[in-house]
């Protein structure tokens, strides 16, 4: 029996062929790249939140004041509510909340928007700005991560 | 050469070891160079069988490291374990030597033979630089394995000093009435002998069958007269330790261009990664790390990565991090005996190893500390993936400690010179001799005690 044979029988799944420099590779050097495979897709490795990154308190700082609560003079601006669904026309990145009302602001079709802070936990949401259709939606969802706005 | 067991005179050979991976294959060597003739018994074949494999080597694996994980790094097969070796070397710190009762002074003239041994250059033994602050880049050196059972190992097994009985299993060694060296061994010969052989004072036993083994050979040499050879402060089995991987516990991001120090060209094949100086280990509790850098790419997607490359000047560079680990050395992580036995006799046996709250909390005491000394210069920023931390961890298949040296017995099984505490005749090559585990792969410092040993050995009368 071939050493290979050996390592991939008892491996116990399909490794394909998996080759460290020249060599056949391990059943945990299979595994390894499984998890690193596995580590490295999607948003998993994210999960963690803003908390997981080492910040200085002057970064702290700055993210904090782009995430504060602004103001509009056409918009009425909700702190810390989600405003989900209520007719979504499209969603964009944005630089802060600024950019996110006068997106709404400057479009007449628009009737509501939800700003997503950089607190949130989900790293692809993070300063996604959704501009809504919907006049007055009633559904307010509590949430810190989000700042929204309606047309009064 | 290889002999059949009606071939063997024991009476003739110098030395008898016990398995024939990279640690039992360095010691035959230097002894065979050194004109002692040894014998070398390899419970497997040429190529790995099966049913060889599977009966032998069978561990009941208890915490981080299960069944299906030990007997995967414990090849019963001409060359052992090296034939799933993936060829990554890095010696011990000199703080890794610490609680051992010998220093990285003393054995690093055979560091460097073991470099040559393993086709390294003697510069992956000292070279390092200062990277991030508090940080050294200590690369690994990557190259062609070693096997054993392949072309490195031909010239070894080819010597006409050097026998090699395959099929063949140590099955118990036998104290002398005193205790003070074994008189006997018990020889398992596939399918059907078992003989008991008796020994003069002045033949040699080196147990050079991996961490798992050389633990069960003395847990099983236990006639009934009192404790099993070794054992008779029950420290065999003790200290058992892994290095714990994770990978992909972090990621690092840097101004563009910041750059990390690379070894010279004479260095050959390496992987980067930081590792602690000695302040930062210290400060950070004394257990060991090294960080492997790989460039990833930057997640645009995130507003926070986005805002800490704005912070950085609006370019950087993105690693991700994967950790190399040591674990402290746990008298309760261990290897014990249980109910039964493998075709030879010897008992079957559990390993318990659970990487403990220091070792994990080292990890990330290394990682906060790491990102508070970029940050603080505003050279980049780290994240810490959590998850991956807790939920991912796995081993690098090394198998350190069960028969740890120290000065004492009561709290260690081998001396200075590998040698039983009290059994002039009984020594042990191997990871398992390892006081603790540093975070580099073992086998460069396995072949350096191993050619220390041969040395030791071949030199006395």
């Amino acid at each position: 029996m071939k050493r290979r044979d050996f390592l991939f029988g008892t491996a116990g799944f399909v490794v394909g062929t998996v080759f460290v420099f020249g060599t056949a590779a391990t059943m945990y050097q299979a595994r390894k790249a499984r998890r690193a495979a596995a580590a490295s897709a999607g948003p998993r490795r994210v999960q963690g939140g803003m908390d997981d990154w080492v910040l200085t308190d002057a970064d702290r700082s700055e993210i904090a004041a782009r995430n504060a609560m602004s103001e509009s003079q056409s918009l009425e601006l909700l702190d810390n509510i989600d405003i989900p669904g209520a007719g979504d026309m499209r969603s964009e990145r944005v630089a802060n909340v600024d950019e996110c009302i006068a997106s709404c602001e400057g479009d007449d079709s628009c009737n509501a928007f939800t700003f997503a802070r950089m607190s949130h936990p989900n790293a692809g949401k993070r300063h996604m700005c959704w501009i809504k259709s919907d006049r007055n939606p009633e559904r307010l969802v509590s949430d810190v991560h989000y700042i929204s706005g309606r047309r009064p | 050469m290889f002999v059949s067991f009606q071939e063997v005179n024991l009476s003739r050979y110098d030395v008898i070891i016990a398995g024939s991976g990279p640690a039992g294959a360095v010691t035959a060597k230097t002894l065979a160079a050194r004109g002692k003739t040894v014998l070398v018994l390899e419970s497997g074949v040429r190529e790995i069988e099966p049913t060889i494999q599977d009966s032998f080597s069978v561990v009941h694996g208890l915490g981080h490291f299960d069944s299906g994980y030990w007997p995967t790094h414990w090849v019963r097969a001409l060359g052992g374990t090296s034939a799933v070796w993936s060829g990554w070397v890095a010696p011990l710190s000199a703080r890794n030597f610490a609680s051992w009762p010998i220093t990285r002074e003393d054995l690093d003239p055979w560091y460097d033979i073991a470099a040559r041994e393993l086709g390294r250059p003697e510069l992956i033994n000292t070279w390092e630089a200062p990277s991030v602050p508090g940080f050294d880049m200590r690369p690994f050196s990557r190259h062609e394995p070693n096997r054993y059972g392949d072309e490195a190992g031909t010239e070894i097994w080819e010597h006409e000093r050097v026998h090699v009985l395959l099929n063949a299993t140590l099955a118990r060694v036998h104290p002398r009435p005193d205790r003070r060296g074994i008189s006997a061994i018990t020889v398992y010969v596939a399918p059907d002998v078992t003989t008991e052989l008796p020994l003069s004072e002045n033949q040699s036993i080196v147990l050079a069958a991996g961490g798992m083994g050389n633990a069960q050979i003395l847990l099983g040499s236990d006639d009934g007269t009192g404790a099993a050879v070794g054992n008779e402060f029950d420290q065999v089995g003790r200290y058992l330790m892994e290095h714990p991987h994770l990978y992909h516990c972090a990621n690092m991001v840097v101004r563009a261009g910041y750059g990390f120090p690379e070894p010279p060209a004479g260095f050959g094949g390496f992987t980067p990664a930081l590792v602690p100086d000695d302040a930062m280990f210290e400060a950070n509790g004394g257990i060991d790390a090294s960080f492997q850098l790989s460039p990833d790419d930057t997640n645009a997607d995130d507003a926070i990565e986005r805002f800490v490359v704005e912070r950085l000047g609006g370019q950087a560079d993105v690693y991700s991090l994967s950790a190399r680990t040591e674990m402290v050395a746990d008298p309760g992580n261990r290897v014990e005996r249980v109910f039964g036995t493998d075709p030879s006799g010897l008992p079957r046996i559990r390993a318990t190893c659970v990487v403990g709250a220091d070792d994990y909390r080292s990890v990330l005491g290394y990682l906060r500390r790491m990102g508070d000394a970029l940050a603080r210069e505003n050279l980049g920023r780290i994240r810490i993936n959590n998850d991956v931390i807790f939920n991912d961890l796995t081993g690098g298949g090394h198998t350190v400690g069960t028969t740890r040296m120290g000065d004492n017995p009561r709290t260690s099984v081998t001396d200075a010179d590998c040698r039983v505490h009290g059994y002039a005749n009984l020594f042990v090559a191997g990871s398992s001799l390892f006081t603790t585990g540093g975070y580099a792969n073992p086998t460069m410092t396995i072949v350096a005690l191993a050619a220390r040993l041969g040395d030791y050995l071949g030199g006395q009368a």
